[in-house]
């Protein structure tokens, strides 16, 4: 004999269309003399037509070419963030490039990377190795160019600065030595070098 | 004679050749079970949202959509939706101010009936409400998608005779808040 129990379940497959003809039969003939169950399927009928009827449900109008055009975005960032995109993979690039650069750089070397040498420069020496780059080298805590005199130096500097045009003939006052940690009061014609490169 | 609707199948493979409408045509088609089941499982707020995700979900794997039963797949998306949300906000779905309680029947009926159901109405929603989620995911899908519940429990992950028993609790809740019911009654 079955429980009403498993007739309640019988009910529930029956009416999503999940039971056998065999198995309808037996849930027919018991739902016949049980009160109980055919109550509950009727109340369960009754629920489960009246749920979705009753319960307002009022969807977003879609756009089907606008999801459609989102969902091909998703695919590919590039459409959906072009600029964010863009940028991004300058950003990568140029952190390839820079980071290739240190990377091959001579590393076995015992000299420290440049950028502690750097840091035991004065302004001045800062100056003419990050504007000479290759062609400057440390010896005994002064800076110089290879083959360049500190007045080409100082020149090539203002050249670069723009505060003097490149075919200007320039007098250059001698240049003292650099005490490291000190900047030399260097003059050019008159005018604080240090003050016209900060000007 | 009407126009016969094109099949589930027959409208996947036009937009699969290009032609959008037919894109169109399958959100109406399935709009109502779809939105309905997001809506009561999140609320309002969010419900827009998953909603619109679903579809654009669908449609970027289109390629695995299941040609058989579209729904049961829209509605495998959506609950992933659901429960991703869900887990995020380290909540399970909200109470009834926010899950159809408030969503009264359209109008458009005689005064008497729309009275009457507009209280059928609030009293389902507020029963709906109040289910705990695994129940009431099956409720829903029952009765809103009208998937079976050999579907319903592969969708959930769960044994058919699990699937079964959280329906037979949502209904049995959902009998006792509707006990004092006119209409109800009369059945009864």
């Amino acid at each position: 004999m079955k429980t009403c129990e498993s007739m309640e379940r019988q009910i529930l497959l029956a009416q999503s269309g999940e039971l056998g003809e065999t198995e309808l039969t037996a849930l027919a003939e018991h739902v016949s003399v049980c009160p109980a169950c055919r109550l509950y399927q009727r109340q369960v009928a009754w629920i489960s037509e009246r749920t979705p009827r009753i319960l307002e449900t009022k969807a977003p109008v879609l756009d089907s070419t606008r999801l459609a055009t989102r969902a091909r975005c998703r695919n590919r960032p590039l459409l959906r963030y072009p600029v964010s995109f863009l940028l991004g993979a300058a950003a990568a690039l140029i952190l390839a490039l820079f980071g290739t650069r240190y990377w091959l750089a001579d590393t076995d070397s015992e000299e420290p990377p440049p950028h502690h040498r750097l840091a035991l420069l004065n302004e001045w020496q800062f100056w003419m190795v990050s504007l000479t780059g290759e062609s400057a080298e440390q010896t005994n805590g002064l800076v110089f160019a290879k083959d360049w005199s500190q007045g080409e130096l100082a020149r090539h500097l203002l050249v670069l600065e723009g505060l003097v045009p490149e075919d200007d003939s320039i007098e250059y006052e001698e240049m003292p030595d650099v005490t490291p940690g000190e900047l030399p009061p260097i003059t050019l014609q008159g005018y604080s070098i240090r003050e016209l490169l900060r000007s | 004679m009407p126009e016969s609707q094109p099949s589930d199948a027959g409208l996947l493979a036009a937009y699969r050749a290009g032609d959008q409408m037919a894109l169109g045509k399958l959100i109406v088609r399935y709009e109502r079970p779809l939105y309905a089941f997001i809506l009561r499982m999140t609320g309002r707020g969010e419900a827009d949202d998953l909603y619109q995700e679903t579809w654009v979900r669908a449609i970027r794997a289109l390629a695995t959509f299941d040609d058989r039963k579209p729904l049961s797949w829209l509605f495998r998306i959506a609950r992933n939706l659901v429960v991703d949300r869900a887990r995020r906000a380290k909540r399970w779905v909200p109470l009834e101010s926010e899950s159809g309680v408030e969503h009264w029947p359209a109008g458009g009926m005689e005064p008497g009936k729309e009275a009457a159901d507009r209280d059928l109405g609030r009293r389902i929603g507020q029963a709906v409400a109040l289910l705990p989620s695994e129940q009431r995911e099956v409720f829903l899908m029952r009765t809103e998608g009208d998937l079976a519940f050999k579907e319903i429990a592969r969708l959930q992950g769960v044994s058919i005779n699990t699937a079964l028993a959280r329906m037979q609790y949502a209904l049995e809740k959902l009998r006792t808040a509707l006990k004092d019911l006119d209409g109800y009654e009369e059945i009864s």
